[in-house]
């Protein structure tokens, strides 16, 4: 159409977006390294899994129309840059075409009517998603101007191009083509307008406009296409749609394995760390940058607040809110720490001492000066999370919140000495007798008089260790899941021994609050303990216990084989070493633990054993297995007040009566206080009982 | 022969019952016994000190004494431990016991020993035993000279029908006040209530019984039986009672006759508050409360139904 | 303002006892910081933060007490002694009074704050027997503290009667009940700094007094032996019809127990 007119704006429009971008990736450099350049095939199946294919919008059976009209306008997007390019080269010679797609191409054809309908598809999408947001208005949607620009500009950028294409129809196939505009015309295929009934439907509209209106049709939609596309490219970063380009890229480098990467173990010792308060976040230019790529990423959906026990129960975090303090306290400070981060790299160079004081003095400077927890964020929105990562399992673009929230609570508990300070009783008697409760740890073990138990004191030559836990040990409620559990080993003749006296917590809660000098000392003085007697393998029946030893006492030199006694108890009945009754009468429920399910993935086992017990129908939660429901004690919430909104395990308790089940089976003992406290309040506990998977085992063994 | 000082312990114008039990110890291994009275307008309690088993009465009453204050009261009770030439003086088990007793033993250069269950005489030797390690353990202790004073353990004497005494009133001059300690205010506890710490029988309610509704109930039966009415820590910290009403480790430790345990699972602190009642009934829900475990009587049920039953029971009883 | 205040090592109380032949059983004790002794430590870092005092604890006996100490440090004590002697082995509270004098008398204290008992042996003694060896003005059973000026504080006694305000003249003794405060856990930070901090250690020689002048030759009293604490037994439990055994156990209260 005008090459220097298209040359220019392209110019101009790519060297705006790239100094964006560039400032964009600078200040990710700047930010502290991160080891996710690895698994180069796993990531790339993530990639293609969830990002490309969609899968946790189309894949997720709630709101799936709405991930559908996502996926739509999101796949059309990417069919739809060819269309572009095809459109920049119209700019600079008539009719041009990419490589093979070319009129002479039935490949050509075929594209030119899948963008056809792509097109249309895509404005029907937006259409429905101006409806949904002014209309429908979600509660989780967050209405914002730059919300409805967005979508205006999308579907001005498909109106254009079918009405851009109309006009090409009317002007070559009503007006005999005055200006010889290039079609496609190939004698085997056919005329380009038989594979675009959108575009001559489009056409429709004006054709009665006369040549004139059309000529300019023609051009008016073209330069308005171009000029629409490229400053949408440069809002991109601006805002919540910068994830269209950073989705892909943080999606491929989500943390693989463990539900998130393995936290880095601190180095306490690191005296250097605790001059610099660089132990935990406290100030924004403390993240990493696959952190800072997160934040950029958020797309502000609100399925994380959705599904999040403590949002729900009107309690002050709210996820996406998070990510945008957080990421508007990093804007804020970009320049500084870019600065920093080149003025760093600068003091290998330098050789005298008194300059090198100076230079890290000047790099201090930069450092921001709001504190994360007080200033940006607020002390309960920090405290409230459960770490029940259900906001993770739904995050269509994989941000990992709760290893954030975490290193937060560690930067207070460690640098800020700010924390709840109704967590000391239960930090305390964990330092002293390794329990929350504080009770004295000789009575670990008095829970296993007369049921016949070796410890590993007496003969460390058994095939398992069974660890108890302190619930299990001193809860009166848990102990009785710990005395069914050992009944059933017992039956099965497994040969296994407990720690007793010796066994203390493994510090989960400690580390989950940020408490992580109290969670080492804790994981060596275990793990020496482990060691000292050879264990190899252990079986727990909590599923905190089973998440700590197994996956984060391995960097600490403990490596053991951990299993939950829900798999154990169903590798046992499939070998046919207990026999089950199927007995129990009366419909049945299962509540997912957190750590046992989203965290392990343990969730078909529980459900073999609770059918083969049950006679009554195995009945499943509104929100089950990886969307299960937190019961509110993780993250060390276990140990503090309730005080704002709902009560989180009263919210589950009134889902699992409206199940209208005579029981609920759990595999946790926190699960289990919680719920029964719950079923408690709602004056239930009578009708329906609540038990542990190892319990209703037991019961109906042969 | 043993002369033991005994200081009356007085509330609110009365004569406390410790003041007779630990004169009736007195006189029963054999003491000459005498007790020293602290206070304003104290002339009209004489009698009673008499009849409590005293046979000769310090009297310090002066305004100046009406509130506590440790300074003069020590110097008021050395005063007359000397006078007496007492070797063994005995308070009772009380905050204002257990400030002036280690005083009075510094002033005089003699033993002190903090709530002691028992005292016996081998000739000279002086020997008690009390607890320890949190009533863990119990100690014998050996006092390696001839003057002991002692707080004594509430309860741990018993008081001997109708001991009787003498009248010898001997005036002591009032002490100086504590002029580096001064007593600005006293913020009074009492609000009407049945002290706890003095009560014949106390009931206290517990999480079971929910609410305000529950504490009601239970405050019914306490208002019949004209109990003391405590609490346990959970209905402290849910703030539906006062913590001045806490039975307990950190809070009033009592030892009734009666103790009745209402919705109290047992904790361990509670128990240290409430051990040494003489007779405990417990009501809970739950039959494996460890309550159970220190409750002569328990009754394993609803304390909803079972209050209203044990009113009319009580009440067809007594009558 | 400076203020000294008192910790000792002591048993878990959290821990089961046993006693054989009269002795306490040492095998798998463990032992800690008196509580009463946290919260005088408390009281005294609360006053440094508020007031500008400056702290140091000393603490008598205990064999190896770094460990104690150092967390005091954590949480924010300044400075340390510590006292141990073979002759303090059967000190009794008078003993721990008349060492804690010299230590007082080596300094320039203007408050003393102790915690009212020590776990181990529940005495309650050794705060006030202080004040009265150095002629101070005592208040015992502290729940709260006030700094008025440099010579006066206001403290809250729970009294027999209720609560006692009182205003004290400085120097002066108090010691503290564990509802003054909610002892806080020690920094993190403060315990890496504390690994480095010194503690001044010093036997009676070095304290500049002798066995002989503190009473340890001729302790007043002396324990003769350890005794099991007789534990309470539970009763009779009764379930069944509420209305039954509710009948039942009244008629057992006023017949057999005669309560009623």
């Amino acid at each position: 159409m005008n090459p220097l007119l298209i040359s220019l704006l392209i110019i101009v429009a790519l060297s705006v977006f790239g100094r964006t971008m560039f400032g964009k990736i600078q200040l990710l450099k700047a930010l502290e390294p991160a080891d996710r350049v690895n698994h180069l095939k796993e990531r790339l199946m993530n990639m293609v899994i969830l990002a490309i294919g969609q899968k946790r919008l189309v894949g997720r059976a709630k709101e799936r129309s709405s991930g559908i009209m996502h996926a739509f306008i999101f796949w059309g997007f990417c069919i739809l840059l060819i269309r572009s390019l095809t459109l920049y080269g119209e700019g600079f010679q008539q009719g041009y075409h990419l490589p093979f797609l070319g009129g002479d191409y039935l490949l050509g054809y075929l594209y030119v009517a899948l963008k056809d309908i792509i097109e249309a598809i895509v404005l029907l999408m937006i259409i429905f998603a101006f409806f949904r947001r002014a209309v429908l208005k979600p509660k989780r949607m967050h209405n914002t101007f730059e919300a409805y620009l967005v979508l205006g500009l999308i579907g001005i950028l498909m109106a254009s191009d079918l009405l851009y294409d109309g006009a090409r129809y009317n002007l070559i196939q009503l007006y005999n083509n005055p200006g010889s505009i290039h079609y496609f015309n190939n004698p085997q295929y056919g005329s380009e307008f038989l594979w675009t009934p959108i575009s001559v439907a489009a056409a429709s509209l004006i054709s009665g406009l006369g040549v004139d209106a059309n000529t300019a049709f023609l051009t008016i939609m073209f330069w308005l296409h171009i000029c629409t596309q490229l400053v949408f490219l440069n809002l991109l970063p601006l805002g919540k749609h910068f994830h269209v380009i950073t989705a892909l890229p943080n999606v491929f480098l989500k943390s693989l394995g463990y539900p998130h990467e393995k936290p880095k173990l601190l180095d306490l010792e690191d005296e250097a760390a605790w001059e610099d308060e660089s132990l935990g976040i406290n100030h924004i230019h403390q993240l990493n940058w696959k952190q800072g790529l997160d934040l950029y990423t958020c797309t502000e959906c609100g399925r994380c607040k959705e599904v999040c026990p403590t949002y729900t129960t009107d309690k002050p975090l709210n996820l996406h809110e998070f990510n945008d303090k957080l990421k508007q306290e990093l804007l804020e400070n970009a320049d500084n720490i870019i600065k920093k981060a080149k003025l760093s790299s600068t003091i290998e160079q330098i050789e005298d001492s008194a300059q090198i004081e100076k230079l890290k003095e000047e790099i201090n400077a930069l450092n921001s000066k709001k504190q994360l927890i007080g200033e940006v964020i607020a002390e309960d929105t920090l405290w409230a999370c459960t770490t029940c990562r259900a906001c993770e399992e739904v995050c269509p673009v994989a941000i990992e919140h709760v290893p954030r929230i975490t290193a937060m609570r560690q930067g207070q508990f460690l640098m800020a000495e700010a924390y709840p300070k109704e967590l000391n009783p239960a930090l305390k008697g964990l330092e002293r007798n390794g329990n929350p409760w504080g009770i004295g740890y000789d009575k670990r073990a008095d829970w296993a008089e007369g049921l016949d138990i070796k410890t590993m004191a007496d003969d460390q030559n058994v095939d398992y260790l069974l660890w108890v836990g302190c619930a299990g040990s001193f809860d009166d409620r848990s102990k009785k899941v710990t005395t069914s559990l050992v009944r059933i080993l017992q039956k099965a003749g497994i040969s296994f021994a407990i720690l007793g006296i010796e066994e203390k917590c493994t510090g989960d809660y400690a580390r989950r609050v940020g408490n992580e000098m109290l969670f080492q000392m804790m994981a060596q003085e275990n793990i020496e303990t482990l060691n000292n007697y050879n264990v190899k393998k252990i079986i727990t029946a909590c599923p905190h216990c089973l998440n700590t030893l197994k996956h984060e006492y391995p960097p600490m030199g403990g490596d053991y084989d951990v299993i939950h006694h829900a798999e154990f108890i169903d590798q046992l009945v499939q070998k046919g070493k207990i026999q089950l009754k199927q007995s129990l009468a009366g419909a049945l429920t299962y509540h997912d633990p957190c750590y046992l399910g989203r965290y392990n993935n343990i969730f078909d086992q529980p459900r073999s054993i609770l059918r083969s017990v049950s006679k009554g129908v195995l009945k499943e939660l509104e929100r089950h297995g990886r969307e299960s429901f937190c019961c509110g004690a993780g993250g060390g919430r276990m140990w503090m007040d309730e005080t704002i909104g709902k009560r989180i395990n009263l919210e589950r308790s009134e889902e699992i009566v409206r199940r209208q089940v005579s029981n609920v089976a759990v595999g946790c003992p926190f699960c289990m206080t919680m719920i029964e406290d719950g079923m408690k309040e709602l004056g239930r506990e009578e009708e329906i009982k609540t038990m542990d998977i190892a319990e209703l085992v037991e019961k109906d063994m042969a | 022969m043993a002369k033991v000082l005994v200081i009356a312990e007085i509330k609110q114008g009365v004569i406390k019952s410790s003041t007779t039990e630990l004169l009736s110890k007195a006189k029963a291994i054999g003491a000459e016994t005498a007790v020293v009275a602290i206070g304003s307008n104290i002339e009209s309690l004489i009698p009673g000190l008499v009849s409590a088993g005293s046979d000769t009465q310090y009297v310090a009453d002066d305004p100046g004494l009406e509130l506590f204050s440790a300074g003069p009261y020590a110097s008021c009770v050395v005063d007359a431990a000397k006078q007496f030439g007492a070797n063994l003086i005995w308070f009772g088990f009380s905050e204002s016991g257990k400030a002036v007793a280690p005083r009075v033993a510094a002033q005089l250069d003699a033993a002190c020993a903090t709530e002691i269950t028992d005292v016996t005489l081998h000739g000279d030797q002086i020997e008690v035993t009390r607890p320890a390690i949190t009533n863990k353990v119990m100690q014998r202790v050996k006092v390696n000279i001839e003057e002991l004073v002692a707080v004594v353990r509430a309860g741990a004497f018993e008081a001997t029908e109708g001991i009787t005494g003498t009248e010898n009133v001997i005036k002591l001059s009032p002490p100086a006040p504590d002029l580096k300690a001064v007593i600005k205010e006293l913020v009074s506890d009492a609000s009407g209530d049945i002290d706890l710490a003095d009560a014949d029988i106390v009931i206290s309610v517990g999480r079971g019984a929910k609410d305000q509704a529950g504490i009601d109930l239970v405050k019914e039966l306490a208002n019949d039986l004209k109990a003391g009415f405590g609490s346990s820590r959970a209905m402290v910290d849910g703030g539906f009672m006062p913590h001045g009403k806490q039975v307990g480790q950190t809070g009033k430790i009592v030892a009734p006759n009666l103790y009745m345990a209402f919705g109290i699972s047992g904790a361990i602190q509670h128990l240290a508050g409430m051990n040494g009642s003489k007779v405990i009934l417990a009501v809970n829900k739950d039959p494996e409360a460890p309550i159970f475990n220190v409750a002569d009587y328990g009754i394993v049920g609803d304390l909803f139904e079972v209050v209203p039953i044990l009113r009319e029971e009580i009440k067809k009883i007594r009558t | 303002m400076k203020i000294l205040t008192t910790v000792k090592k002591v048993v878990d109380v959290e821990l089961t006892i046993h006693v054989k032949d009269g002795a306490i059983v040492e095998d798998g004790l463990q032992y800690v910081i008196n509580a009463w002794d946290e919260n005088a430590v408390e009281t005294a870092v609360q006053l440094k933060e508020n007031s500008g005092a400056e702290t140091t604890l000393v603490s008598i006996g205990g064999g190896d007490n770094t460990d104690m100490i150092r967390r005091c440090y954590a949480m924010g004590i300044e400075n340390g002694i510590h006292i141990e002697d073979p002759a303090l082995a059967a000190a009794d509270s008078f003993v721990y009074a008349k060492v804690l004098q010299k230590v007082y008398e080596k300094g320039d204290y203007d408050l003393v704050i102790t915690g009212k008992q020590a776990q181990d042996t529940d005495n309650g003694q050794t705060g006030i027997i202080l004040a009265e060896y150095l002629g101070l003005p005592c208040v015992s059973n502290v729940i709260a503290i006030e700094v008025l000026d440099d010579q006066h504080i206001k403290v809250s006694r729970s009294g027999d009667a209720g609560t006692e305000i009182v205003e004290l003249e400085l120097p002066a003794v108090v010691t503290v009940d564990v509802s003054i405060n909610e002892p806080r856990l020690p920094a993190m930070r403060g315990i890496m700094m504390a690994k480095k901090k010194k503690i001044d250690v010093m036997d009676l020689a070095a304290l500049g007094t002798s066995p002989d002048e503190v009473g340890c030759a001729t302790p007043k009293s002396e324990i003769a032996e350890f005794l099991k604490s007789d534990t309470r037994q539970g009763g009779q439990k009764f379930e069944g019809n509420a209305a039954e055994i509710t009948a039942q156990v009244v008629d057992l209260l006023a017949n057999e127990a005669k309560v009623f």
